[in-house]
């Protein structure tokens, strides 16, 4: 075998390393954009519950009105992943306050309301737990040999992970 | 189990045992007059049969072994009868107490559903019994004890072919109405060797789920669970729906209650958990042992760690919109 040969065969040999190395760093990529992908159709199945949530017990919260415009208005400005934080704040204060409304508590609606919410607030913990994972993953791909020789060339760069904001740290807590 | 519990129980169960005590000792005396006629019989005719042969000689030790075998089979009947008779009578009356739930001997959990699992290889032969099902609290179970075996065939030199059955799995398999609603499959299987090969372990890992088709692996953050089980799904936020971290550790805790190698899998609203376990689930008490209350603890001790998983699992939780 000639040395030419051999210098070709090892230069196809990095091509195909590089192409997979390259191809790994986009699937990572990506996963992480369908990772937050999902996270904000699960902060939409939210939103779109308070609505629901408004008019089901704006007839018996009436000494609560501020905290139910103050979430309409919220809903109205669109932006799920930026007020995440300050929606669960509220969707949590009214669950907390509605404890002092017996009608509202033994309402069907409001009992359906308060399993959707519950089931959505655990969707939404498990798709940012997802989030992060596939964050960690490409974080590591791109910072670790030799990943991170490719990363700085092609223009990959770091993650965030998804961090709850300290007021939506307070989760909702609903009492069924 | 409570103590008021256990004294109900017992107030109730008594005069059953009473009668089946009887019915035991009958059963024993069957088994030492067959014995007395077998060992008589066997004494005469190898008498018999060294006058015969002018002297003790090989043949008369046939008698003998005839006179074993017949009694070996006549005081498997008595023991059979008898074991039938405490699932027919005892089982089905310590079954109930521990939720609205039925017994049967003779009945257990579909091959179908074994399959259906995809937690092991699908068996060859397969065998079930002690049929659990109803209802715990709001949850809807069914369990049974089963063997689940893959034959293998070996052909020597001279062209015979011998044949041998391998265990897949003996244990208790419980499918149960989860609590929460999912769509995709999600399976949790022991921790292998893999595991502690890093990346590369990994690496075989994902290629075992995609051959397995149980999906893709799922990294969870808990380094306990980690490395007790692998995890698979078609859906990796999903998974992480289902394995909230509360529930994570409930799975931990039912592995070292039951000291065994749990596996689980999340389907079409259902969980399926396989428990592998040598021992004999459900029997009765040995023929020659007396039935009192204090006999029939193992029996009860079992279904107390059988029905004990939906309240270690919390399955009876119904704060989701899956009621």
């Amino acid at each position: 075998m000639s040395p030419l040969t051999i210098f070709c065969g090892l230069l196809v040999l990095l091509l195909i390393i590089l192409i997979g190395l390259y191809n790994g760093l986009i699937t990572r990529r990506n996963a992480a954009q369908n990772a937050f992908a999902s996270l904000d159709a699960n902060l939409q199945k939210r939103f779109d519950l308070i609505p629901n949530l408004v008019a089901t017990v704006k007839g018996y919260m009436t000494h609560e009105r501020d905290t139910l415009e103050a979430l309409t208005k919220l809903r109205e400005q669109g932006n799920r992943v930026r007020n995440e934080g300050a929606s669960a704040q509220l969707i949590g204060q009214i669950m907390a306050r509605a404890e002092a409304y017996p009608d509202l508590k033994a309402s069907a609606n409001f009992l359906h309301l308060q399993r959707a919410l519950t089931e959505i607030e655990e969707q939404i913990s498990a798709s940012r737990r997802a989030f992060n994972a596939t964050v960690t993953n490409y974080n590591n791909a791109i910072e670790t040999f030799p990943g991170s020789l490719l990363a700085s060339s092609f223009g990959f760069t770091k993650r965030d992970f998804y961090a709850a904001e300290s007021e939506a740290r307070a989760a909702p807590q609903i009492q069924i | 189990m409570l103590d008021s519990n256990l004294n109900n129980l017992r107030a109730q169960i008594e005069p059953t045992l009473v009668a089946l005590e009887a019915e035991r000792l009958r059963q024993v005396n069957t088994c030492k007059t067959t014995a007395f006629w077998c060992a008589g019989l066997a004494i005469i005719v190898a008498l018999v049969v060294g006058g015969i042969g002018n002297g003790a000689n090989i043949f008369m030790i046939v008698p003998l072994i005839f006179a074993c075998i017949v009694y070996a089979a006549l005081a498997s009947g008595a023991n059979n009868k008898y074991s039938g008779s405490f699932k027919q009578m005892v089982t089905p009356q310590l079954v109930k107490n521990f939720g609205d739930l039925s017994y049967s001997a003779n009945s257990g959990m579909s091959e179908a559903a074994f399959n259906r699992a995809n937690l092991h290889q699908n068996p060859d032969r397969y065998k079930s019994e002690d049929l659990i099902e109803g209802t715990i609290g709001a949850t809807r179970v069914q369990m049974s004890e089963v063997h689940a075996e893959d034959e293998r065939k070996h052909t020597d030199s001279k062209g015979h072919t011998t044949t041998t059955y391998t265990t897949i799995f003996r244990g208790l398999f419980v499918i149960a109405d989860f609590n929460k609603n999912f769509n995709g499959t999600t399976y949790i299987l022991p921790e292998g060797l893999s595991g502690s090969l890093g990346g590369f372990g990994r690496g075989i890992q994902s290629l075992g789920g995609t051959i397995s088709g149980r999906g893709a692996l799922v990294q969870l953050e808990d380094p306990n669970f980690e490395r007790a089980f692998m995890v698979y799904s078609s859906d990796q936020t999903e998974a992480r729906y289902i394995l909230s971290s509360s529930f994570m550790s409930r799975l931990m805790n039912l592995k070292a209650h039951f000291n065994s190698n749990v596996s689980a899998a999340f389907i079409s609203g259902s969980l399926y958990l396989m428990i592998p376990k040598r021992e004999n689930w459900f029997e009765p008490p040995n023929l020659n042992m007396p039935l009192t209350f204090a006999s029939v603890e193992t029996t009860l001790r079992q279904l107390q760690m059988a029905t004990g998983i939906v309240e270690e699992l919390d399955l009876n939780t119904r704060i989701w919109s899956k009621q």
